[in-house]
């Protein structure tokens, strides 16, 4: 009875998804010249899908997420070059990245408690996670200089061997196995994601964005869920900006600039933000975008706003459903075109 | 029960509840009724910590809880049906009554089974988008949301309003077999209706009881006539 009340969807939906996912994550980077292109777009597909569950799914807006991820990679980043030449450090920067969000998170939620008119709680989240960003921007700008290169960005990160264990090491230098990391490891963060969105804990994401009192009285402390959602979108972001450093071998502050974190926003609307992989598909039509047509000029991002009207004025879903919903509205379409006598 | 002791409160520095005094006992059908802002609404949303209380004790189960936060006041078995029919649209109808029994950790079938029965419609409806529903679908499907936990007692803002009146009679029919483990505190301003369904009426002048007794009472001293029809 549960079963049929509460009806799942259907498994092979997934097992599709899944089959596609591993092809693009795991086989096309190895077959195509685009292969940094590729890369780029599953790095960035895996930090725009957290960050979507804060923003799209939770509706807590923040320009904050930059913080995490350049935090995390430039920890990783100095404790390599100064400390230690091993894959230590990379669990350390994504802990403190990780803990970074938790702290902005902390502050911004706890201010804005559901008494606050809405409004306002979204805009707190957004200044405070602006003024973090910048807060943490001067930190490596200035007293940190010396390790992060300041405007520079931190340069040499290793181009030899990371420790693992024993006389196992990484290669940065080798395409095969930094390719093959960044794959396998987004690929079972993003499945994991899509396991949180597609629970129960996914539905009271959607239930708090559209009105966190009633979820409230429903009987749920909506402060420490928000607290936990965002802390979670700071940990994506974090192992985002490891898998980054490690494909890069670079991360300059830029990164911590609110307008850099204000592309994922983008991104997501492009994509569709209450799609679970919308922002995957922002993601790729953005970076596409951006490849071919700063090839041809500077103005690159004159293209994507006239392609970010089009789609909040016609397609305020975003593009990400409508691919989606594409083959099914195929065989639809073909079913009936074969099946006239049924209509 | 429920027991409200000279309670004060208000919205921010505007004070609204005057020293109010207000019970319900277990197993019993309560109604508050009044004019428009005489201050039924706050009273359940001062009950569920929704508007700021000044001074005064909320005490539930003979516990103090104006110090809680609302989720806590929630999960000591109290619901709360506002009369903005506070459904969430972007989801089904099933989701909307999946997220209380997933809060307070149910299985659905059985109190499912009673939302049903008061409202079949709903199971037609139950993978629609809730916001696709017709005002008194929704009104419904928010009534249900709050019995489908089996609360200990159920607050209700103006249940008659959008509701077609056989489904009125309807959900008083059902509250009556509700009433062995659920106490019912309701903010009604059709009379009869409360009324009609009642065990006792406390009538609001102003933001404090003006008059309280058994509905035989309030005939008797014609408190209707008094306090409403001014």
């Amino acid at each position: 009875m549960e079963e049929t009340l509460f009806r799942k969807q259907p498994r092979y939906h997934y097992v599709i998804g899944y089959a596609v996912l591993a092809f693009i994550f795991l086989v096309l980077p190895f077959l195509t010249t685009y292969d940094v292109l590729v890369e780029d777009i599953i790095i960035w597909s895996l930090f725009t899908m957290g960050f979507n569950l804060a923003f799209g799914f939770t509706g807590m807006v923040s320009l904050g997420h930059g913080v995490f991820f350049g935090v995390s990679a430039f920890t990783i980043g100095i404790l390599t070059l100064h400390w230690n030449r091993s894959i230590v450090t990379i669990p350390i920067g994504i802990a403190t990245g990780t803990l970074t969000g938790f702290v902005v998170g902390y502050i911004s939620l706890k201010r804005a408690r559901v008494d606050v008119h809405k409004a306002l709680r979204i805009a707190y989240l957004v200044l405070i996670s602006i003024a973090a960003s910048y807060v943490t921007m001067y930190i490596f700008l200035s007293p940190l200089a010396k390790y992060s290169g300041a405007e520079m960005g931190l340069l040499g990160f290793p181009n030899y061997p990371m420790g693992v264990v024993g006389d196992l090491k990484i290669d940065l230098k080798s395409r095969t196995q930094i390719y093959l990391i960044v794959g396998v490891v987004s690929f079972f963060v993003i499945g994991w994601l899509h396991r949180i969105a597609s629970s129960p804990a996914g539905l009271i994401m959607r239930a708090v964005r559209e009105n966190e009192i009633r979820v409230g009285f429903l009987g749920y402390n909506t402060f420490r869920f928000k607290l936990l959602v965002y802390t979670l979108s700071g940990f994506v972001a974090s192992i985002a900006g490891a898998l980054y450093l490690l494909r890069s071998s670079f991360i300059s502050v830029d990164v911590f600039d609110f307008k850099f974190t204000s592309e994922l926003v983008v991104i997501c609307l492009l994509g569709g933000r209450n799609a679970f992989f919308g922002p995957m598909v922002g993601t790729a039509i953005f970076l596409i975008l951006k490849d071919v047509i700063s090839s041809y000029t500077a103005s690159w991002g004159l293209f994507l706003a006239l392609v970010l009207i089009f789609s909040v004025l016609y397609l305020p879903g975003g593009l990400g459903p409508m691919i989606f919903s594409l083959p099914k509205l195929l065989v639809q379409r073909w079913g009936k075109k074969n099946k006239p006598a049924l209509m | 029960m429920l027991e409200l002791q000279n309670l004060n409160a208000g919205y921010g520095p505007s004070q609204v509840l005057f020293d109010l005094t207000m019970n319900v006992k277990e197993k019993e059908i309560v109604s508050i009724i009044g004019r428009n802002g005489v201050g039924k609404t706050s009273t359940l949303k001062a009950v569920m910590g929704l508007i700021h209380t000044m001074s005064g004790s909320i005490r539930f189960d003979s516990a103090e809880m104006s110090g809680l936060p609302t989720y806590k006041r929630g999960r000591l078995g109290i619901a709360y049906v506002p009369d903005d029919r506070g459904i969430f649209v972007n989801i089904t109808t099933a989701e909307n009554l999946r997220i209380p029994l997933i809060g307070h950790k149910m299985e659905g079938k059985d109190n499912l089974d009673l939302a049903f029965s008061l409202f079949p419609i709903l199971k037609e409806r139950w993978n629609q988008k809730a916001g696709t529903l017709s005002g008194g679908e929704q009104q419904m499907l928010t009534i249900a949301r709050g019995l489908v936990v089996r609360p200990k007692l159920l607050m209700l803002d103006e249940i008659s309003e959008g509701l077609a009146p056989e489904v009125i009679m309807n959900c008083c029919a059902a509250f009556h077999k509700l009433k062995t483990e659920t106490s019912i505190l309701l903010a009604e301003q059709d009379v009869r209706v409360a009324m009609e369904i009642s065990d006792r009426v406390y009538v609001m002048l102003n933001g404090s009881v003006a008059f309280h007794g058994t509905v035989a009472q309030v005939k008797e001293e014609q408190a209707i006539e008094k306090f409403i029809h001014l």
